[in-house]
């Protein structure tokens, strides 16, 4: 595998303003988004950067109402973990969710850049 | 290396709830309740082990030398454990590696919470500073958010219900009831739970611990000095502690705690008994679905099935597995430092048979505590029995 700088926080962070989600990929195929440097999976050091696909379904969510001060102006919305087309997984919010008959388990959603805090998912 | 057994000689708790007073000034309340009750002074002790996650609410961190000032034993070593829920559970150990190793004899340990002067949004914030900021807390998650995701999940596996999850809360406002140090002494009904407003659906007001002040301790001493303060030490038959994958999108099952499991088996061999031969579960309810995971994680019941023994009663004091008798985090409290401290607390109390009223579960000779912080970034498992 070649010798790659694997990714900051806040380089992860600068790619998902300009529209690009990314993580982190074992040798032997595990993805996490979090920043690991070794697998927490099967331990091995070989991780290199990848690019990870815009699209997915919901895994579980949940609707929140009460919110941290950095979402105080978005509730209610869904918070949800999201298996990309990939397999791997990621979180993210879904605004205007306030029922259960706004999102289900197994839903499609895709990543929309946006200015506001965190990841935003929007229902395909 | 000649191993010291390490005991537990005496405990206290103060009341949960509301208190004025900082988390500084709450644990040393707690302190000296705990060294009155095993005739010690301040400066007999070899170590001071504090547990506070949330000193930024008070806007002070560094609490160890200003609680053992203020007991009157400014030259003891101490230190300050932070393992969000989990931190005073994680400090009790370090006090029992320190008696073990022969660096200390005699040490206290105290837990201190203190947030009820912020306001919901604010705590709310500053909790999701335990989960993973990146992943959870920053986007969007908060620690009633993450615990309503594992619920879904549940729910969408097993067939777990509203009710079922419900039926977790009355069962253990029931027993807060007999709580003096419980921050709720309300009896409430599955209607009351189901009724409440969603919180961080599908988990309701009911379904959710309290924001709590708080603070108890307890006085960790060899054997034989704790045979010396008292008739009726408590022995740790077990102690230990796992860890789980951070953040909760990053496990591959959101329906189970990886740590609790891998905890769970450890304390069972540590301690060389079955789950059939503890009396008392005292499990990190946080929120009701957390009490049916934390059963089926630590083996009392098959995954999805957890909801059937609540369901039959079967994990009320007087049941075949209880669970919680306390009150649990729902209806005692959850004053985040002090929640560990507070379940060894109800354990002494129970082997001594001193808890009030039919919370007490007859004939306690062992009872094993489980504290998790976050969503299981820290387990933390104690098998405790009576040593009298
Ligand atoms: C559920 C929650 C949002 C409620 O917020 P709050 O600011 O404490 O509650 P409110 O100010 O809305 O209180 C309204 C009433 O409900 C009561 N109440 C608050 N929380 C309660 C709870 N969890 N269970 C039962 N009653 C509760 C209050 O005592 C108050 O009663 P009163 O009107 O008779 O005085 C908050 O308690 C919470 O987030 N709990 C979870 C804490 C947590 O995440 N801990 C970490 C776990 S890992
Ligand atoms: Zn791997």
């Amino acid at each position: 595998m070649p010798e790659q700088e694997l990714a900051t926080i806040a380089e992860v962070e600068d790619k998902r303003k300009d529209g690009q989600l990314v993580g982190f990929r074992c040798a032997n195929d595990h993805t996490f988004v979090s920043p690991v440097r070794a697998c927490p999976k099967c331990g091995t050091r070989e991780i290199e950067n990848v690019e990870l696909p815009e699209q997915g379904t919901v895994v579980t969510f949940t609707i929140q109402n009460v919110a941290s001060e950095e979402f105080m102006n978005e509730t209610p919305f869904a918070w949800a973990i999201i298996e990309l087309a990939d397999g791997s997984r990621v979180t993210g919010w879904v605004p205007f969710v306030g029922s259960e008959d706004d999102l289900s388990i197994g839903d499609e959603v895709a990543f929309e850049p946006t200015y506001k805090p965190g990841v935003m998912f929007e229902k395909v | 290396m000649p191993a010291t057994d390490p005991a537990i000689a005496e405990v206290s708790c103060l009341r949960y709830g509301e208190h004025e007073e900082t988390a500084r000034e709450l644990a040393v309340d707690a302190s000296l309740d705990v060294l009155e009750e095993a005739g010690l002074e301040g400066d007999e002790l070899d170590s001071l082990f504090v547990a506070n996650a949330f000193g930024m609410a008070d806007k002070q961190g560094h609490v160890g030398p200003l609680i053992s000032t203020a007991i009157g034993a400014p030259n003891v070593p101490s230190s300050t454990t932070e393992a969000a829920c989990a931190s005073a559970s994680v400090a009790f150990r370090h006090a029992i590696a320190h008696v073990r190793a022969g660096m200390a004899e005699t040490a206290l340990v105290v837990g201190t919470e203190k947030v009820s002067h912020i306001d919901t949004m604010t705590a709310t914030s500053y909790f999701c500073y335990g989960s993973d900021y990146f992943l959870e807390g920053g986007v969007g998650a908060t620690f009633p958010g993450l615990y309503a995701a594992i619920a879904r999940a549940h729910m969408d596996e097993f067939g777990t219900s509203e009710e079922d999850m419900a039926r977790v809360a009355v069962k253990n406002h029931a027993n807060g009831i007999h709580n003096p140090t419980a921050h709720f002494q309300k009896e409430i009904e599955i209607g009351d739970v189901l009724d409440s407003y969603e919180v961080a659906a599908p988990l309701k007001l009911y379904d959710a611990c309290p924001f709590s002040d708080g603070a108890a301790a307890a006085i960790v001493t060899t054997e034989e000095k704790a045979r010396a303060m008292t008739d009726t030490p408590v022995t740790v038959e077990a102690s230990t502690q796992r860890g789980t994958i951070a953040a909760l999108s990053e496990r591959e099952d959101v329906t189970e705690i990886e740590g609790t499991q891998l905890a769970g088996q450890a304390a069972f061999e540590q301690a060389g008994v079955s789950a059939d031969e503890v009396d008392l579960f005292e499990v990190h309810d946080c929120f009701t679905i957390a009490e049916l995971v934390a059963m089926e994680d630590l083996g009392l019941a098959e995954p999805g099935k957890a909801a059937a023994m609540v369901r039959e009663g079967q994990t009320k004091p007087d049941g075949d597995v209880p669970v919680n008798a306390s009150g649990g985090l729902k209806s005692k409290g959850h004053p985040v430092g002090a929640t560990g401290m507070g379940q060894i607390y109800e354990a002494v109390e129970q082997l001594r048979g001193e808890a009030e009223g039919p919370r007490q579960v007859d004939g306690a000779e062992r009872v094993l505590t489980h504290n998790v912080g976050a969503t299981g970034g820290t387990v933390t498992v104690n098998i405790l029995g009576r040593g009298d």
